[in-house]
């Protein structure tokens, strides 16, 4: 029997670990990692060949190109959050695995909490991988010294939003019955419902402070201006539309209660949950 | 099995996702940020409809007068609506919306609204580019007269594509208009400069009339004022008082409040009685040639504001940390030869009015260098000064509009202070996670065994 020298803690940060391990293995067995960091490679790219391609032209400055580029870190956050934990809680209850893995002495929370660590290390790299890229076009583009001092900036605010979407994901794999129906409503929560109600809202010129989406704004925004409202005449008559941008410190709480409350909600929800 | 049908499922919406998204935003490179419109650019069946306004034949074109009376064209990036029209004039792009045809959008020379009709007096030709589908056309040499010229057409008016028609200026002159000021009695004092060009040398000429003619009266009345021919440049003066303008010296759509309200872009000013459009200012001027007599009405259209402009504007600080206060200098010239009153500088960031200078007053050529305090907001700001009364950044930045001046600033931000609250919020996340499953443990009693 193994044997832990600081009784149940170490025990449980080894279910923590093992749980992590395996369910990284997992995700390279099913090939999600491949496709994700293909994902990450090309998306980056195409910002740089594309143009190229079509002799556009490129902005003027490296932060309007990083600012532009890096627009779609978010939506790859959002593919590898659904894809590495789309299924992560829903699937033991689907599958009925849990029916073998919650007898064993590994608790529950150290599983769930491992299967979040995996999927937060997945999709760190997938990220990185992302960061690494663009720098690297603006690096071509723009020479050396002209990687925005808010790129570093930028990259953590979008760990952060990988906290909040994985968070979020949790929230649908711990009601749902299914691994299809989670992964679906995760996606379209973060990839539609949350943007398309941000867009009414400024119609009505309200600031959509409370949606993570809105507040992931924050990841491109550092390269521009943080917190600067623009606010657009429809056409005269007095019709205005105001464009909100996210406040950082409101943003960075919105996340941080996303990432913290959704994660307790949902192990809370799946501790109480039977596999039966 | 499932389990890859489900992924395989979510990876073909990711893709099908990931091109629309890409591909609708892709048109943002060519002008990645700040405000822009995507002008339709397959508009290739409408100019299948275009006819050219021709008034090349026309003997005298001087001050033909258009009024446009149906909408048609369609310019749904800007807002949806059906009569959005945009055009140039003096190399100014204008642009006025439907529902709203704010006199403060359209440029004094180019006429007045009536309801949803424009009036549109061409009196530059060469200058004006009209992108137009017409309809119909009916016109009338005779300006003054009651009949209206109407024209039905279908105004496509953009500066960025379709099919130019020039009006060249075949006629016989072409006027050009002083600048001048309304005191606060509202007497105008105006000073009409009248530029004359000819396909045909002409080396003398002789004012022999400054006159006013009122079809009411029967004839033709004369004033006083002054007329002078110099480099080719007639400049006539009408002496103050002229006229006061009190409610029923002009007519049209233009009420003393406006003329009050509006200092950037006024439209028509008439001189003239209360009734019909028929009463102007004429100028008649007899040249030796002996076929070069013409009639103009004087349309006094000041534009006090119209010949300011901002040359540069100036930081304290280039690179400021935001949260700075930072003094933001524009320096604007009075390009007029005329005194401008009550001439209001407005200071945006990007679109957002940042500060205000009221109620100057610029002699005449004089340039001043006004400032303003801002306290700096991180990021990349567009600075821009607009000198105009009336005109917000944004109706000058959409419709061109010369005068204004924009100066970009980039405020840098703490970096480390923000780095510092994102990792801060990083370890909160982890650390409260991580308790979920190692606190519990800690309250386990620990078994001997």
């Amino acid at each position: 029997m193994k044997r832990y020298p600081n009784g149940n803690l170490s025990k449980n940060l080894y279910h923590v670990v093992l749980a992590v391990k395996y369910e990284l293995l997992k995700h390279m067995r099913s090939k999600r990692i491949v496709i994700n960091l293909i994902l990450a490679i090309v998306l980056p790219l195409l910002f740089y060949i594309i143009p190229k391609a079509y002799n556009m032209d490129f902005p003027a400055h490296s932060e309007d190109f990083a600012q532009m580029n890096l627009g779609f870190v978010t939506t790859l956050i959002i593919i590898c959050a659904v894809f590495f934990a789309g299924d992560a809680i829903v699937s033991e209850f689907e599958k009925k695995t849990g029916l073998i893995t919650f007898l064993t002495p590994q608790r529950k929370t150290s599983m769930f909490l491992g299967k979040y660590l995996a999927a937060f290390i997945a999709v760190l790299v997938m990220v990185s991988v992302y960061y690494m890229i663009a720098n690297l076009e603006i690096i071509i583009l723009y020479g050396l010294n002209s990687i925005p001092e808010v790129m570093g900036l930028s990259y953590l605010i979008s760990l952060l939003y990988i906290t909040s979407a994985l968070s979020v994901v949790y929230i649908f794999s711990s009601v749902m019955k299914g691994t299809i129906s989670s992964s679906l409503l995760s996606f379209s929560t973060l990839m539609m419902t949350m943007p398309i109600i941000s867009g009414l809202l400024f119609f009505v010129n309200v600031e959509p402070w409370f949606l993570v989406t809105y507040s992931s704004g924050l990841i491109t925004d550092v390269f521009s201006g943080i917190g600067t409202t623009m606010t657009i005449e429809m056409g005269g008559g007095g019709d205005e539309i105001t464009m909100y941008s996210p406040q950082f410190n409101i943003g960075i709480i919105m996340m941080v209660l996303y990432a913290v409350g959704l994660y307790l909600v949902s192990i809370f929800i799946t501790m109480r949950r039977e596999v039966v | 099995m499932r389990l890859k049908f489900t992924s395989r499922v979510l990876q073909l919406i990711t893709v099908i996702i990931i091109i629309i998204t890409f591909i609708s935003t892709s048109q943002s490179w060519a002008q990645p940020f700040g405000p822009h419109y995507n002008w339709p650019d397959d508009s290739s069946s409408d100019i299948n409809d275009v006819n050219s306004l021709d008034i090349s034949a026309l003997s005298s074109v001087f001050g033909m007068q258009i009024v446009q009376s149906r909408w048609a064209y369609v310019a749904p990036e800007i807002d949806g609506d059906s009569s959005d029209w945009i055009g140039t004039k003096y190399g100014i792009k204008m642009t006025s919306f439907d529902n709203t045809a704010e006199r403060t959008t359209i440029p004094a020379i180019f006429g007045i609204m009536n309801d949803y009709n424009y009036i549109y007096y061409l009196l530059q030709f060469e200058d004006l580019e009209v992108y137009s589908k017409i309809n119909s056309l009916i016109y009338s040499l005779t300006l003054l007269s009651s009949e209206f010229d109407f024209v039905n057409m279908d105004l496509g008016m953009t500066d960025l594509t379709y099919i130019t028609v020039p009006y060249n200026s075949t006629g016989l002159g072409v006027s050009d208009f002083g600048d001048g000021y309304i005191d606060s009695n509202y007497i105008f004092n105006y000073l009409a400069n009248l530029s004359y060009e000819s396909s045909t040398l002409i080396s003398t000429l002789d004012i022999t009339d400054i006159s006013r003619l009122d079809s009411d009266d029967g004839g033709a009345m004369d004033t006083e004022g002054k007329c002078t021919y110099e480099n080719g440049i007639f400049t006539l003066e009408l002496k103050k008082p002229v006229y006061s303008f009190s409610g029923d010296k002009y007519d049209l759509d233009v009420v003393p409040s406006d003329i009050i309200g509006l200092t950037g872009f006024l439209s028509n000013l008439e001189l003239g009685t209360q009734g019909s459009l028929s009463n102007y200012w004429y100028v008649n001027i007899l040249g030796n040639e002996g076929n070069l007599s013409f009639t103009t009405p004087i349309l006094l259209a000041p534009q006090p504001s119209a010949d300011l402009q901002v040359l540069d504007i100036v930081f304290s600080d280039d690179h400021p940390y935001e949260g700075e206060c930072i003094t933001i200098s524009a320096v604007v010239k009075n390009n007029s030869t005329f005194e401008t009153r009550n001439v209001n500088i407005t200071f945006y960031s990007d679109f957002n009015e940042i500060g205000a200078r009221k109620n100057l007053t610029f002699k005449p050529n004089e340039t001043q260098k006004l400032d303003i305090s801002w306290k700096a907001v991180n990021g990349i700001h567009e600075i821009s000064v607009v000198p105009f009364s009336g005109l917000s950044i944004i109706s000058a930045f959409l419709s061109g509009t010369t005068g204004f001046y924009s100066e970009d600033i980039t405020v840098r931000m703490n970096v480390i202070n923000y780095a510092m609250i994102v990792v801060g919020a990083l370890g909160v996340i982890i650390g409260i996670i991580i308790a979920t499953a190692v606190v519990p443990s800690l309250f386990q009693r620990r078994k001997i065994i």
